[in-house]
């Protein structure tokens, strides 16, 4: 189902492509942009169990190199007010360092302040989540987990992307920026899909100083009625999160909270609910610029994880960054509960130690 | 010996600081030199203030008079790129690159087109409809309009 999407998307955008005058021209080249990320991240724990992922894609004692990745985008500016752009990635998250679509899309500018997107986008949900495998963006080496993470078992409140249609607004009030985004589509996921998502997202941005964002959006998820999973099946997922982020003078601040709701009754408890959030401070001292973060996860079944981590980002150049951090994650049920790991781990506090290169070009 | 030594650096002194201070000299040239922000004849504009060159070349501003906006951009080191992005756009190299990075990696939208000198700027500008950028004001010419002086 994804894949004849992503062909009937592509064969749109071609379709577009072709319609437009002059497309194909000679100055296609002039029209196109390549531009491109990569990311080499390694992780430690003291701890067997693995942390966010399973034996192959998860983080333990052994080490891994997780979230290593390259990005490609190639954008074209087909007429004055259409452009497709596509994000091709490869990432270290499976044995094969495979290579996929993370979003392709056509936007068609309707004024100054309306553009209409379609194809597979971005969730637009979560003060990074549009750019989230870009290291390069923020400070930490991988986006707070506990609000960002995708597992089956996370927090669930930010998707990777979706298929469907954007309508994007942007204007201004004084010196605020003020943006929209509504937006409506199907989000496939390992196994299940949220089918009928509508979400909106509002933002408002101050000198490209401070800047707030809410969310909300809701859908119905799909999974095999024998599965699993079957309790999920045609029930309600819904999620809403706010945020802050703050670049003033030398002080960079984060936090968010996120809400999600899933319609699923277990033993009298709503089990999928949870609630996350996370808060993080730093300050530059010239090309270095140290963090701290504390991320908290509290689900309805009483899997309770925490993570405090303490880091630093250091620019190498203007657009290459090395990035250490020392976490130590925390579980309140460990014996019962597993939070982020793949298992039960032999004790309620982990620490982990990462480092990573993030570069842009 | 030590004084042979020292009277021969003293000689050299006055040498020095006349090399020193040509050097400061040419450095706050370059520092201070006007920069112009600089379109193409048919768009319908005369003049902007260095707030909406800031939203333009930022890509807030998408149009003007009109007509889609198309971007040029001088290299990383170039003075009057320098200028331009500290005093105008008030941004540093690695915030601009973290900005641009947040755009072109969520698909909404690419960064300027990046010329290697004024002169390509002012010839693309000059045949680019839509077309704005910015140079060295010396480095202007009648093919194109001057929307704006930056001291």
């Amino acid at each position: 189902m994804n894949r004849k999407l992503i062909c009937l998307s592509s064969l749109s955008l071609l379709g577009l492509a072709l319609a437009s005058p002059g497309a194909l021209a000679a100055n296609w080249v002039e029209r196109t942009d390549i531009s491109g990320f990569y990311s080499a991240r390694y992780s430690l724990t003291d701890e067997k169990a693995y942390f966010h992922g399973d034996r192959e894609t998860g983080i333990n004692e052994d080490g891994s190199f997780q979230g290593t990745k390259l990005g490609l985008v190639v954008s074209s500016q087909v007429s004055d007010d259409v452009n497709v752009a596509v994000l091709l990635m490869s990432a270290a998250d499976h044995e094969s360092f495979a290579t996929h679509v993370d979003w392709a899309f056509a936007s068609f500018r309707l004024n100054d302040e309306f553009t209409l997107r379609t194809g597979k986008i971005k969730f637009p949900v979560g003060l990074v989540n549009e750019y989230v495998d870009v290291g390069a963006t923020y400070p930490w080496i991988t986006a707070p987990v506990l609000l960002y993470s995708e597992e089956t078992i996370g927090p669930q409140a930010t998707r990777e992307a979706y298929i469907g249609s954007s309508l994007l607004w942007e204007g201004y009030v004084g010196d605020w920026n003020l943006g929209g985004d509504l937006f409506f589509g199907q989000v496939d996921l390992d196994q299940m899909s949220v089918k009928g998502t509508l979400g909106v997202t509002a933002r408002a941005i101050w000198d490209d100083t401070i800047e707030f964002q809410a969310s909300t959006y809701q859908g119905e998820m799909n999974t095999d009625p024998t599965g699993t999973l079957a309790l999920m099946n045609e029930k309600d997922h819904s999620a809403t999160l706010v945020g802050v982020k703050l670049d003033w003078n030398n002080i960079v601040a984060y936090a968010e909270a996120a809400q999600v709701k899933m319609d699923v009754v277990m033993m009298g408890r709503k089990t999928g609910d949870s609630d996350s959030w996370y808060a993080t401070l730093g300050y530059r001292i010239g090309k270095l610029l140290p963090h701290i973060t504390r991320q908290e996860w509290e689900r309805g079944n009483g899997n309770n994880q925490q993570i405090s981590t303490l880091g630093a980002a250091y620019n190498l150049t203007d657009t290459m960054v090395l990035k250490v951090e020392q976490s130590r994650i925390e579980l309140d049920d460990f014996t019962n509960q597993t939070g982020l790991f793949s298992t039960s781990p032999s004790d309620g506090s982990v620490d982990m130690t990462s480092i990573a290169v993030d570069i842009i070009f | 010996m030590v004084h042979q030594t020292i009277e021969k650096n003293s000689k050299r002194l006055p040498l020095l600081l006349l090399c020193g201070l040509l050097l400061f000299i040419i450095g706050q040239a370059q520092a201070v030199a006007d920069v112009a922000v600089i379109a193409n004849k048919s768009l319908g504009v005369d003049s902007i203030s260095a707030k909406e060159a800031k939203k333009i070349w930022l890509s807030k501003t998408k149009s003007m008079g009109g007509t889609t906006l198309k971007l040029a951009d001088l290299p990383p080191g170039n003075g009057a790129r320098n200028h331009f992005y500290s005093k105008v756009v008030k941004k540093s190299e690695s915030k601009l690159k973290a900005y641009w990075a947040k755009i072109a990696f969520s698909g909404k939208g690419t960064p300027p087109k990046t010329f290697a000198a004024d002169a390509e700027v002012v010839n693309w500008v000059a045949a680019t409809p839509g077309a704005v950028g910015y140079v060295d004001s010396g480095a202007t010419d009648g093919s194109v309009k001057v929307l704006m002086i930056s001291k």
